[in-house]
């Protein structure tokens, strides 16, 4: 399936969120949405997923306008992975997961929901959770729930908003390697947004660069991870440096009130 | 030959995790299954029991020769006191009580995961108040929907309480407003009539005041069959509507993106779904006064039971729902006979140390 952003522009009452966002996802690559706060990231995710409509410019899956896809289809095309949910009713993971079948459960789920299931839980080493209630489990564990429960829904486009944003490392290279084993193996593409530059570039096939609701950059993370660019982009100065055919941002920037700080 | 080997057994190993999950998962779930069949059964034991409770006592055996008399046209000897004790005066309040309960429990889960508010109730959208509102509008002013006769009574109560809850899921149908806004717009609600209530209370004489302390407490002595039947059509009529809605609450309990993602139309889903739960309150509390107590407390004492699967936990709520106001009332018609308690007391009694002993009971948080 190729995924594509035609022209979108989004606004909240008068500000203007999104101007004329256009981008590809060719089928089974990882694309990962990189710029600072408030620059449209969420917003264009949330237009991906259809919790927020446009009037304005196009979302296109195989060259089909979303909007003209029933919601009950385009939510077996799209998985969606939060950043975090609120801590709210006592679910069990199972549950949780059996969720992602939703789309295709009129009353009970069929044998092939519960296999599915059961298959991605076991994939994922969530077994031993299965019956466990979501509030008791730690932010790593509920992260690759919430990704077992969009893959349950076998999507054809996995969209993640911040991933790794309240992970530890081994955590955060656990959930990539996850997502980038199952854009692999199961062709799925992949749209995330992502703050840790190291990471996207290690994960992603190609980087969009969003700045101030606009595309500044589109291409593969050698090619726009520059010093300049990443100095626009964030207006931070870094060095980025060529080690063993990986790249690395570093921040090379001096702390204010450094000089005064007495170091015993 | 050993490669080959190797992915057999691993294939083999996740065949066997897999089955042993779906085991365990199916016997969670016939859990579930068994808990709403054992509250059914309770909730026959306590008709059977509350049926024999009363200034005028009577057997097992005398109740099961009436129920077959007037249900299956038998004809067996038990004599008229034994029929109109049973048929006119318990029965019907029985069954206003299991209908009431029931409706008031299934309102509560439904607002309490519509608006992902563990305080949602029936009392906290403003609903209760506006109803006692109405009530004693009729009962000490007289005015507005007629004089104080009691139809009049109960249609006030029924159109401001459904007349506080029409404004808060007006404010639903708004797109960007929180489910925290509209839990604070039902309170203040709640204040607008509980003071408007006790406006007319400063106003009215002494027995109009009674009157409407009376109404307010919530008791079930007014129930009659024709009270019943249009409560048991309206609870018994949205039941089905809202567990077709179950899938969709329980997407809606992981949050609004998430059940976008899944194809849910929230606003639609919020609106019909807000607008039911309504009117099964309204039709519940217009005959009984404001016993909304159980609608808070028997979703959250089913949910820590049962777990948040609205597949389960809405029938689950419901006969809890029932069983916990019949056996308050039961307690109501028995402890201080012939005196009579009204029954909104002793939900309360009943119901808080159960809802505190299964909060503290728990290790983990519950909300």
């Amino acid at each position: 399936m190729i995924f594509e952003v035609k022209n979108l522009d989004f606004r909240f009452g008068r500000n203007q969120i999104l101007k004329d966002i256009s981008f590809q996802v060719p089928e089974g690559s990882v694309v990962s949405l990189v710029g600072p706060n408030g620059s449209g990231k969420t917003t264009l995710l949330r237009c991906i997923i259809g919790a927020l409509h446009s009037p304005n410019g196009q979302i296109l899956v195989d060259d089909q306008p979303v909007k003209d896809i029933q919601p009950r289809d385009v939510s077996k095309l799209i998985g969606y992975v939060p950043q975090a949910e609120g801590n709210g009713f006592p679910f069990t993971v199972f549950n949780a997961v059996l969720l992602g079948r939703k789309p295709y459960i009129s009353w009970n789920p069929s044998q092939r929901d519960l296999d599915m299931v059961s298959e991605t839980l076991v994939t994922l080493g969530l077994e031993q959770f299965a019956l466990r209630e979501m509030n008791e489990l730690s932010g790593g564990e509920k992260q690759k729930v919430y990704i077992a429960r969009a893959i349950a829904n076998e999507p054809q486009l996995l969209v993640l908003d911040e991933p790794t944003s309240s992970l530890d490392l081994r955590h955060q290279v656990e959930v990539l390697d996850l997502i980038g084993e199952l854009s692999e193996k199961k062709q799925i593409s992949v749209i995330m947004a992502m703050h840790d530059l190291n990471l996207a570039t290690m994960y992603s096939d190609r980087l969009v660069m969003l700045k101030n609701g606009q595309v500044m950059g589109d291409g593969p993370p050698s090619e726009l991870l520059t010093v300049d660019k990443i100095k626009s982009l964030y207006g931070v100065d870094v060095s980025v440096s060529h080690e063993n055919g990986m790249l690395h941002v570093f921040l090379n920037h001096a702390r204010k009130g450094e000089s005064q700080r007495q170091v015993p | 030959m050993g490669n080959g080997q190797t992915i057999s057994s691993a294939e083999i190993s996740v065949a066997g995790k897999k089955a042993e999950l779906l085991g365990n998962y199916r016997r969670h779930t016939s859990r579930k299954h068994h808990f709403i069949l054992a509250l059914l059964a309770a909730l026959a034991a306590a008709v059977m029991f509350s049926l024999g409770q009363g200034s005028v006592p009577l057997d097992y055996q005398t109740i099961a020769m009436v129920l077959c008399n007037k249900l299956f046209g038998t004809d067996y000897a038990c004599g008229d006191i034994a029929v109109t004790v049973i048929w006119e005066l318990r029965l019907p309040r029985i069954c206003m009580g299991i209908v009431v309960g029931a409706g008031l429990s299934l309102a509560g889960v439904t607002m309490q995961v519509i608006l992902r508010n563990p305080l949602a109730s029936p009392y906290t959208l403003g609903m209760a108040s506006a109803a006692g509102f109405g009530a004693a509008l009729s009962l000490v002013a007289g005015v507005g929907l007629g004089s104080g006769s009691e139809i009049w009574t109960i249609t006030n109560a029924f159109v401001f309480s459904l007349l506080s809850s029409l404004m808060v899921v007006g404010l639903s149908r708004l797109r960007q407003v929180s489910s925290g806004t509209l839990i604070l717009a039902g309170i203040a609600m709640m204040f607008l009539f509980s003071a408007l209530t006790s406006l007319l209370q400063y106003i009215g004489s002494n027995e109009e005041i009674a009157a409407v302390v009376f109404w307010l407490m919530g008791n079930l002595s007014r129930a009659s069959w024709p009270k019943t039947a249009i409560t048991a059509v309206a609870v018994l009529g949205i039941m089905p509507v809202l567990l077709r809605y179950s899938w969709d609450f329980n997407a809606l309990a992981s949050g609004d993106e998430t059940a976008r993602s899944f194809g849910v139309n929230i606003g639609r889903v919020r609106f019909i779904s807000l607008a039911l739960s309504s009117l099964v309150v309204a039709a519940s509390i217009c005959f009984v006064g404001t016993i909304a107590f159980v609608g808070l407390v028997a979703p959250h004492i089913a949910r820590m039971i049962i777990g948040g699967d609205h597949r389960f936990l809405l029938p689950a709520a419901s006969l809890l729902g029932a069983l916990l106001l019949l056996t308050a009332d039961t307690a109501a018609r028995t402890i201080l006979s012939p005196v009579v308690l009204p029954v909104g007391i002793l939900t309360s009694f009943l119901g808080v140390p159960l809802f505190v002993y299964l909060l503290v009971k728990r290790r983990r948080d519950y909300w």
